[in-house]
């Protein structure tokens, strides 16, 4: 008797620590809402939020832990109400609970939730009773494929954009050391685009007869063209 | 118009001492305000230096690195300006001169560049120096640009500068600030040398920042340094000595 007595104060003990931590660390966040507000950047608010998570899922922890005993199995009864100031009450609830009261109590020990809250949890309820068994299931399945789908295709967005960044980041070939410095060559000292070393005083003599070796050349070229295609015509309804 | 522009003394390009005509190669017309332009040179307030960066950015991704640009630089709400210009390049030295290695050998380079597309323009006379040597953030090196009436070429000539190569730039100009930003292709002048019969000298363009200076500020070079920073991985801007290429 003694041992579970032992038990339930020290899994108690841990417990209030627990929720001392927590309600700690919801005072800081508070007040840094007060007072920094917007001003203070989005990181440090989740990392506030980051700490509050961890410690109830330390609570929860706790609660779970096989060494504490089953806290339903004790019951807690309002012996007697009073309406005057009970000064222990106020320092042990930091001033929030001034007396032992009408007023408070029902909601401090209240162990159903509220009533509204009740009535659409007694709706939801009698909803689902209502459903059919085989279209429940078949609902199930719907959403199932649905939920499936849609996350099929975020992958598959995801593998894409995953992909696309990295393809980006191995052949990210837009320019050429090799051509920078042809291109930087010939713009400072004409390599590349200077002609040929030639005789001096004839820059307006040279182009001419290039021009004019050029024009046979090219006419050649078409009239061997041309018989190709006549070649070509002819043998292909034959072909066929 | 009058100008009077001297070519950099402290540059290399120096020409034989005994030869009068090209000694100091004392560029190119009359003499009027002389004195104010010393006095300018003196004092170092000409914005005759030139720091630019260079780099190549391949034809199939032209279109992304001018997007960025346009992002970049000033008035992005407009398409960024295009130009087509034809330059020709002259060489001013002794050719009987024995040939000695050197800068002292190679002479003058005047560039003479006229825009194809707009000849209202008047034509530009061109004169870069070689590059400073120095732990400068970008190459930096003597640089004046005279516009000039069209018959520069003819003058040239006169003067005894030999024409040396010729080339097609097309491609984009845009500024961001004090700085200018170039991204063309260059065309060698095919045979012929007609304005469409062009080759293409690579598969790329070539991408120039620069921005004129004086001697005495040199700060501005950070913001070139800043402008290419942000144009990496696309391109790469660096300071190429083209003489060692």
């Amino acid at each position: 008797m003694q041992r579970e007595e032992r038990a339930l104060d020290t899994a108690l003990e841990a417990i209030m620590q627990r929720v001392v931590d927590i309600k700690g660390s919801l005072q800081e966040l508070l007040g840094k809402i007060e007072q920094e507000g917007e001003r203070s950047d989005w990181p440090s608010y989740l990392n506030a939020y980051s700490v509050i998570s961890a410690q109830i899922y330390t609570l929860m922890k706790v609660l779970k832990n096989e060494k504490t005993p089953v806290l339903r199995n004790y019951l807690t009864l309002p012996l007697q109400l009073s309406a005057d100031t009970d000064d222990k009450l106020l320092a042990a609830t930091e001033g929030r609970v001034p007396s032992f009261s009408h007023d408070f109590v029902p909601n401090l020990l209240r162990t159903k939730p509220e009533p509204d809250v009740e009535a659409r949890h007694l709706a939801l309820e009698a909803k689902m009773a209502q459903v059919n068994q085989d279209t429940a299931q078949k609902q199930i399945n719907i959403h199932n494929k649905v939920v499936k789908h849609v996350m099929e295709m975020v992958n598959t967005a995801r593998e894409e954009w995953e992909t696309e960044t990295s393809s980006r980041q191995t052949h990210a070939q837009t320019c050429s050391l090799n051509e920078t410095q042809i291109l930087v060559a010939a713009l400072g000292t004409g390599k590349g685009i200077r002609p040929t070393q030639q005789p001096p005083q004839q820059p307006q003599a040279r182009p001419q007869p290039v021009a004019q070796q050029a024009t046979p050349a090219q006419r050649k070229a078409v009239s061997s063209v041309k018989t190709n295609i006549k070649a070509a015509s002819g043998m292909h309804p034959y072909g066929r | 118009m009058i100008f009077c522009y001297y070519l950099d003394k402290h540059q290399p390009p120096k020409l034989h001492d005994d030869r009068n005509v090209f000694d100091k190669p004392k560029v190119i017309m009359a003499v009027s305000h002389n004195e104010n332009i010393e006095a300018a040179l003196k004092s170092q307030i000409v914005p005759d230096q030139e720091f630019l960066l260079q780099g190549s950015v391949m034809d199939n991704s032209l279109g992304v690195l001018i997007d960025r640009l346009r992002g970049l630089c000033d008035n992005s709400d407009v398409h960024p300006e295009t130009f087509h210009d034809h330059e020709v390049v002259y060489i001013l030295k002794d050719f009987n001169a024995p040939a000695t290695p050197g800068p002292a050998s190679q002479g003058v380079m005047l560039r003479v560049r006229r825009a194809v597309d707009r000849p209202d323009l008047p034509y530009q006379l061109r004169y870069v120096g070689y590059p400073e040597l120095g732990n400068y953030p970008a190459l930096l090196r003597n640089c004046l640009d005279v516009p000039v009436s069209s018959n520069v070429r003819e003058f040239l000539q006169e003067l005894g500068a030999k024409l040396d190569h010729e080339f097609m730039a097309k491609g984009y100009i845009m500024k961001k600030g004090r700085i200018k930003v170039t991204v063309f292709k260059m065309y060698k002048m095919g045979p012929g040398m007609t304005k469409e019969n062009l080759e293409p000298m690579t598969m790329s363009h070539l991408v120039e920042l620069s921005v004129l200076t004086t001697k005495t500020d040199m700060s501005v070079a950070d913001d070139l340094r800043a402008l290419a920073d942000q144009l990496k991985p696309l391109v790469q801007l660096e300071r190429i000595d083209y003489r060692r290429v």
